[in-house]
């Protein structure tokens, strides 16, 4: 194991898994609690078109996925905003849309790209030092947004109306949270993959509602959380030669399951 | 000889009219609140009652007439209104603490950190005592009963120090104990604030109130509360209309016992 820890891929490995880990239970707690969880999995697909243009166009995949998700991310709460009643419907064109522009362009660009399965179920073990500065910065912009906005925040996800009447700008709030939505979309990709990274953004997060008693601690939970899975998952992924991206899920499923079994039984044990 | 003065009123609303999508809520609204007073906002479902809280919050705007909350713009003002919403409005397994939810009724100004102050807390703590929800300050909010939401919900309302008090459907999803005991605390509150409580039940907040707005597209404010169970009744032409025979009954009950 310690042999396993000198190897520079496994280094970079474990950082990822830190970084991912801080996004995932930071902004994945805001999307659980504001229940975005359908809204952030169509962003997640989409940004697969941004993974197909910065291909097709031959330029660096994160910035040109960042933007790309950005912009399809902002799209669709401006949809869930005016049109509510339809909103699912075109969620899901915009889920497929962007997913299948991002095929297009791949072919387009001709030949089979290795690349694609990375993007498609995660590569921890091949994270780059530029990909983990790149991380880094990202997570430092969120986490520096929502310490700065946390108790408007904490006000619209917990009761929007009255953080309205308290002078709360909700809409550009909820704007701001489409956009880090789509930075820890993009963040996360590399290390499990478009498939898998709603599991490890709501997975840990909606653990850690049960147990902590404010957002903050929900926050701190889900970050520690999610850490465990992933390192479990990727020692597991590099002991079984499994996929890590499948391997980090399936620990954190398991770890979901123990809980809501734990939550059951409490409450059994309680009104007994 | 001077004039007595008439104080200014805390709500003025004046010919307002307000439609979602083309389809009228309100129409041609007249209403008028003075310090004080403790106005029930009555009538069916889909009569107005929330969009009028909403106009005077200034989350709506009206598209015709005007709306003033302590002689301002609702948009634009800086008297502090405290709002207790529909108790479906917020999410009831949320991860909050009964003493956090209190907080997040401090003003927004100066709100750039994470954490509280030492006298936020305190001030915090001084309003969960005035419900008699001290004891329960570092509790999941989930955990508590409607009714103690509910006066947690009043003690995240007074943190402002408001002069308005506003209550939309206080009472929905509570046991009648608990309707009682919230209602004895809003009588509590009233020397020092103007309220207005939206209910379905005005049986309910008929002991305490000095007038009833019967909101059903149209506004009629009324100072007792035969008036208002005839407007409910017969709408707003209800003067012409016969006094039916139970509130007949009721009035002479009324009057034997007096």
């Amino acid at each position: 194991m310690i042999d396993l820890l000198q190897l520079q891929f496994m280094q970079h490995a474990l950082l990822a898994a830190l970084l991912a880990s801080l996004a995932c239970g930071v902004v994945g707690t805001l999307v659980t609690v504001n229940r975005q969880t359908f809204l952030a999995g169509a962003v997640s697909h989409a940004a697969y078109g941004g993974v197909g243009l910065a291909m097709f166009l031959g330029l660096p995949v994160f910035p040109v996925t960042v933007l790309f998700t950005l912009a399809a991310a902002l799209l669709m709460a401006q949809v869930v905003r005016r049109l509510p009643a339809r909103a699912d419907s075109l969620i899901g064109v915009l889920w497929a849309a962007g997913m299948s522009l991002g095929i297009l362009l791949l072919d387009f660009s001709g030949g089979y790209n290795a690349d694609l399965m990375s993007y498609l179920f995660g590569s921890i073990l091949a994270v780059s030092a530029r990909d983990l500065t790149l991380m880094a910065a990202a997570d430092l912009v969120m986490l520096g947004v929502v310490l700065w906005y946390y108790k408007d925040f904490l006000a619209m996800s917990f009761d929007p109306e009255f953080a309205q009447a308290l002078g709360v700008p909700v809409e550009r709030l909820h704007s701001l949270l489409q956009g880090l939505i789509a930075l820890a979309i993009v963040l996360l990709i590399q290390l499990v993959g478009l498939i898998l990274v709603m599991a490890l953004l709501t997975i840990p997060p909606m653990i850690a509602e049960t147990r902590a008693r404010s957002l903050g601690g929900t926050m701190a939970l889900a970050c520690l959380l999610a850490l465990m899975v992933s390192l479990a998952g990727l020692f597991l992924a590099v002991r079984a030669d499994l996929t890590s991206g499948a391997a980090i899920v399936a620990v954190a499923v398991g770890a979901y399951l123990l809980n809501a079994a734990a939550l059951v039984w409490g409450r059994r044990l309680f009104s007994s | 000889m001077s004039q007595p003065r008439t104080p200014q009123p805390v709500v003025f609303i004046h010919g307002v009219t307000f439609a979602y999508n083309g389809e009228p809520a309100l129409e041609d609204i007249h209403f008028t609140v003075y310090p004080g007073d403790y106005v029930a906002v009555v009538g069916p479902n889909g009569g107005g009652k929330t969009t009028l809280i909403k106009l005077i919050l200034g989350l709506l705007r009206p598209q015709r007439g005007q709306v003033l909350v302590c002689g301002q713009d609702p948009r634009h003002r800086h008297a502090p209104i405290g709002y207790v919403p529909q108790h479906a409005a917020f999410q009831g397994d949320f991860p909050i603490t009964v003493l956090e939810t209190v907080l997040m009724g401090l003003p927004r100004h100066g709100r750039r950190t994470p954490g509280y102050r030492k006298d936020e807390r305190a001030k915090a703590l001084a309003m969960l005592d005035d419900v008699d929800l001290a004891s329960m300050a570092h509790r999941r909010l989930d955990t508590l009963s409607g009714g103690q939401k509910q006066r947690a919900l009043v003690a995240r309302a007074l943190m402002t120090d408001p002069q308005l008090l506003l209550f939309d459907e206080p009472t929905a999803n509570i046991d009648p104990q608990g309707k009682v005991c919230l209602f004895d605390l809003f009588a509590r509150l009233i020397p020092q604030r103007t309220i207005i409580v939206v209910s379905h039940d005005l049986i309910a907040t008929a002991s305490h109130v000095t007038s009833v707005a019967v909101v059903n597209r149209r506004l009629l404010q009324h100072h007792t509360i035969d008036e208002a169970m005839l407007t409910l009744m017969y709408g707003e032409h209800s003067p012409s209309c016969p006094i039916s025979p139970y509130l007949h009954r009721l009035r002479r009950t009324h009057r034997d016992e007096g």
